[in-house]
């Protein structure tokens, strides 16, 4: 069954609805440049990677309309699909400029992408799609909590700050910073149902979150595997993130 | 025994042997694993650079070949194609030659370190280098000026020269007391040298806006040219001093001089920007290339006024700026069409000079925006100004001036380290004391001399929009003119307040420590008034009649709530909570065993008698909720089963009849009255209409005392949604912001009620094609985000913000 924010989400897509692209592009963004650049394997430079990237939403907005969620298939793959295409297309053309010297374009499923081909449907990709959307859900966190709130949590969970020195850092006793990390805490998981909801197309999809470590409806007991689960995803994104901009830098 | 202490033996043996191999043998077959990955592919890529270079030695013959039969038959433009060619490959040979020769060798040791400067910091300082340093052709000559050199030209298309003013423009620039300029930066835009006309206009708005801040020396347009002159400030760019200080660092980060000398450039920025702020101009291009350090005067300046914007401008955001330095959020905003005097651009300049202060810090840019980790040594404080600057737009920093108070206090702390953000006057630490005392006091300040005199915090001018220059930070007031004022004071109805008449030039005194800029943002937004309704005299002994009232009622509800806040005290003893029930949970548990043995005692004849039904004689007198705890006890007693006296009627707890979420409702919630006001157009949905009816049914089956404003218009009712629809106004369509705007307000309102519940329109729905409807329920101090109409869980989201 599929949630009315995702249709909503989606709706907005098809509405050209610009705010919803560039939350998607934000969100999904990195994700796509790294996928990119691991196919590329040294083929193509950053610059033509970051190109590819824009291309790839090109190539979605013009095809937004033919998606149906109703067939079950999850729209990272689909996105990943695209973006396979689009990377085709660009290996064909530089091809292209070689046919008559006995050499064929290469194709869709040619030799150059078997480098990924080891993972099946790509788990490695579908897991950065996963990170991406904890990293949605912690960013919405920061707009709605309160900023010492947030910063308690950032230095407890993300930081790994010891809770005693967190709270002589903000001037609160440890059990203030124990019931403020618990308020954001669920404010996350609320957040994190909506995210993985308005991304996610199939149950298999929602079921996401369990899978990684990040229970939405725990026990107490539940909490220090949630926050480790939190921090590793926000480390290992933090890493993409860091690797991208260090991309986008040395293409300058 | 023997085979015992074996058997143990073996067992500890094979747990060492375990230990051991976990965590010493694991670790080095990685760590040998990891050097052989290292060197197998260090040689593998000084292989590949050795056959890149072979390659590129056999082509190069060739290409040369070809370019000299070009200029043989004459085709010209193909021998450049291979000339170019040729050029190429030598660079990618010399290249492939350092790698093989000095690079791979050198990082197959480790030495990554030791070739950075060649292979990054290099290529960054030759790319960044200064072009021609004379302008093309007679006509490009600027009278009175002697070219000398130039700079890059950034992304205006304009050409940068640096001269030096002949004695007459020396002399008249003495004359006119800006002081001894030696030299200036010339800007020209020239159509004979690929300047567009649309490159000149948005320039000519940077003019304006230098003038305002007395940045320009002198201008001249003509038919052929543009061009502005302004003081050369010599330095380098902060992107390249951040990067020496990285490279000279360790990998944990930055040392304490760096560290200060690198903050004290931040602040010479937020010093400049809060004299933008103040002239009433926004930056919008605050990043480390156009931030240049002095390092004859140790000092910063802030240039490139290519994207400089009045703060009131009416004109749409755009999304000019640059990467990691601007706030996504700016970008959100200009893809909504909002105006720039709809949003308060200095948050957006604080966030490119957090990131400026981050980028100094960490050596690279915030790749994930407010989120990005700092992990670099760093004073705490430190971290939590960066975190508070890039944080979410509503939540930042108010101005430059709070930020730089914070940064002032860690900079003139003796030890910035032990500097904790609970001590920045931000969170509710003290002021800084100012530079001069932490000079004398610290031997060593953390702030370099010259950064810290150079600033003079900004008095607040009358006008934002007024000209300040950095000489002269405070323009003149205003003549002294008495202007009435009239205050909207009901945008429903249109009713305004007339104003003691007050000096334009003064800020009213409750107003007077706030910044301009916050009262500016404040007074913009709000619609014109409306008058023409009723006379004005009417309409203000209204308003005043309606102050009254409402005042009296808040100072009843404030007396009845610190009626109850001093009851709550009185019943407190003193004990903390959760020390009385562990100390109840203690005596429940000795007495357990306790009053068995003593029952045992009382019967020594049946030792396995129920303590529950040797404890339970008749009492008449019992309470109905003990007689519900002995019921089953009793009926087993005596053979006959007799219903229980369900005990929730005695203490209050509502029925289950009203639904799972209100079944554990305390007396306290369910007694909370609501108000429900409606901002749908009358006539409203015939189904929005009956939902809503539904929805307010239930919460009074619940137990809350509900008002309906939606359907029964009051005139208590009307006012509350005149006041809920100025408050809401055009504001974010998000529905927790709208919520929490709503939450602001209604802390300050007087109201008798406790929640107040907003049907409203659903926006998504609206862009949909669709009528839906949306709930936003606040109370004064917390509020929840939107929930539909359906009774079920507006009654759980109402339960959660009054509980809180």
């Amino acid at each position: 069954m599929i949630s009315n924010v995702t249709t909503g989400f989606i709706a907005r897509l098809r509405a050209d609805d610009q705010e919803a692209w560039f939350e998607l592009w934000e969100t999904f963004g990195p994700v796509l440049r790294a996928q990119l650049t691991k196919w590329g394997q040294g083929r193509i430079g950053l610059e033509t990677v970051r190109d590819l990237s824009q291309e790839t939403l090109t190539q979605l907005s013009e095809c937004i309309d033919r998606y149906d969620p109703a067939r079950g298939a999850r729209f990272s793959t689909w996105l990943l699909a695209i973006a396979k295409h689009v990377l085709g297309d660009e290996i064909d053309k530089r091809m292209a400029l070689k046919r008559g010297a006995g050499k064929r374009g290469a194709s869709f499923e040619e030799t150059w992408m078997m480098a990924s081909a080891d993972q099946g449907v790509d788990e490695a990709y579908e897991a950065a799609v996963f990170r991406a959307k904890v990293e949605k859900a912690i960013r919405n966190v920061e707009h709605k909590t309160e900023f010492l709130d947030f910063s308690i949590y950032r230095m407890r969970v993300l930081d790994g700050t010891p809770g005693k020195d967190v709270a002589e850092s903000v001037g609160v006793s440890e059990p203030t910073v124990s019931r403020r990390l618990a308020k954001v805490r669920d404010v996350l998981r609320e957040e994190l149902r909506d995210v993985i909801g308005k991304f996610s197309f199939t149950k298999e999809e929602r079921d996401e979150a369990e899978r990684n470590g990040v229970a939405l409806n725990p026990t107490k007991a539940d909490d220090g595997l949630f926050d480790e689960a939190i921090a590793e995803i926000y480390h290992q994104q933090q890493e993409l993130r860091r690797l991208d901009e260090e991309a986008a830098r040395l293409g300058r | 025994m023997t085979t015992l202490l074996m058997i143990l033996g073996i067992i500890l043996g094979a747990v060492a042997a375990a230990i051991v191999f976990v965590f010493l043998f694991v670790p080095l077959i990685k760590t040998i694993g990891k050097v052989i990955a290292h060197v197998f592919g260090t040689i593998g890529r000084w292989i590949t650079d050795l056959f890149r270079l072979v390659g590129t030695i056999l082509v190069i013959p060739v290409f040369m070949l070809l370019a000299a039969l070009s200029v043989i038959i004459g085709r010209w433009s193909a021998s450049t194609h291979y000339g170019r060619a040729v050029t190429g490959e030598s660079k990618s040979a010399v290249l492939c030659l350092y790698r093989i020769s000095i690079g791979h060798p050198l990082r197959l040791f480790g030495l990554h370190a030791l070739v950075e400067g060649f292979e990054r910091r290099l290529p960054e300082v030759v790319a960044a280098a200064p072009g021609r340093d004379k302008p093309a052709g007679r006509k490009s000559q600027f009278e009175g000026y002697d070219i000398v050199g130039s700079l890059k030209g950034g992304g205006s298309g304009g050409k940068l020269y640096i001269a030096q003013p002949d004695d007459l423009k020396h002399a008249a620039f003495v004359k006119r007391g800006l002081g001894s300029v030696d030299q200036v930066v010339i800007k020209a835009f020239s159509v004979h040298e690929g300047s567009t006309l649309p490159q000149i206009i948005r320039e000519s708005r940077a003019l304006d806006a230098a003038k305002r801040l007395g940045l320009i020396l002198e201008h001249d347009l003509t038919n052929e040219r543009f061009f502005y002159v302004m003081e050369y400030i010599p330095g380098e760019p902060m992107s390249i001093v951040t990067q020496r200080a990285h490279a000279d660092a360790g990998p944990e980060g930055l040392g304490d001089a760096a560290i200060g000398r690198l903050l004290g450039y931040s602040r010479d920025v937020l010093v400049t920007l809060d004299r933008y702020h103040t002239g009433g101009l926004w930056h919008k291009d605050i990043k480390p290339d156009n931030i240049i350090v002095d390092h004859d005067q140790g000092r910063a300046a802030v240039v490139d006024l290519g994207l400089i914007t009045p703060l009131r401008s009416a004109m749409t955001l755009t999304t000019h700026g640059t990467e990691y330095f601007r706030d996504p959020e700016l970008v959100r905003m200009a893809l909504k069409g909002v105006k720039v005097n709809e949003v308060n651009g200095e948050k957006f300049d604080i966030y490119a000079a957090a990131a400026v202060m981050y980028a100094a810090i960490e050596g690279s840019f915030p790749a994930h925006g407010g989120l990005s980790q700092i992990s670099k040594r760093c004073p705490e404080a430190i971290r939590w100004i960066i975190r508070r600057g890039m944080t979410d737009y509503d939540k930042r920093y108010e101005s430059v001036a709070d930020m730089l108070r914070d940064l002032d206090v860690v900079l003139q702390a003796a030890e910035p380290f032990d500097v904790k953000p609970a001590m920045l006057p931000s969170v509710g630490g003290a002021e800084p004391t100012g530079p001069e005392v932490s000079s004398e006091s610290s031997p060593e300040p953390f702030i370099p001399p010259a950064a810290a005199v150079s600033y003079a915090p900004a008095p607040a001018p009358a006008d934002r929009a007024a000209p300040a220059t950095p000489s002269e930070p405070t323009p003149a007031a205003a003549p002294a003119e008495m202007t009435p004022a009239l205050k909207l004071a009901n945008w429903w109805s249109g009713r305004y307040e007339v104003e003691e008449p007050t000096n334009a030039g003064e800020p009213p005194a409750d107003r007077a420590n706030e910044s301009p800029r916050t009262e500016a943002v404040r007074r913009t937004p709000r619609p014109a008034p409306n008058p023409g309704r009723r006379p004005a005299q009417d309409q203000l002994k209204n308003a005043r009649a309606r102050a009254a009232e409402r005042r009296e009622r808040a100072v009843k509800r404030v007396a009845t709530r610190r009626q109850s806040l001093r009851q709550q005290r009185e019943k407190a003893s003193g004990l903390h909570p959760a020390a009385a029930i562990a100390i109840g949970c203690l005596v429940g548990l000795v007495s357990i065993p306790v009053t068995a043995i003593l029952l045992s005692d009382d019967q020594p004849g049946d030792p396995f008698a129920s303590p529950a039904v040797a404890a339970a004689p008749f009492d008449p007198n019992r309470s109905p909720a003990q007689a519900a705890v002995h019921a089953p006890a009793r009926a087993d007693a005596r053979g006959t089963p007799t219903p229980p006296i369900p005990p929730a009627t005695a203490t209050g707890i509502l029925s289950a009849s009203s639904g799972d979420a209100t079944a554990t409702r305390s007396t306290h919630s369910a007694t909370a009255s609501v108000v429900v006001v409606s901002t749908f157009n009358q006539p409203v949905d015939p189904g929005i209409a009956k939902g809503l009816g539904k929805a307010i049914e239930s919460l009074r089956i619940a137990g809350y005392t509900v008002a309906d404003a939606a359907n029964n218009a009051t005139p208590e009712g009307v006012d509350l949604l005149a006041d809920v629809r100025a408050e809401r106004g055009l504001g974010a369509s998000q529905a927790w912001a709208a919520s929490r705007q709503l939450s602001e307000w209604f802390n300050t309102a007087d109201t008798r009620y406790d929640a107040l519940i907003v049907i409203e329109p659903e926006p998504e729905a609206i862009a949909r094609g669709i009528t839906a409807a949306r709930a936003l329920i606040v109370d004064d101090d917390s509020y929840t985000s939107a929930t539909s109409l359906d009774p079920e869980s507006l009654a759980h989201k109402l339960r959660e913000v009054t509980s809180d």
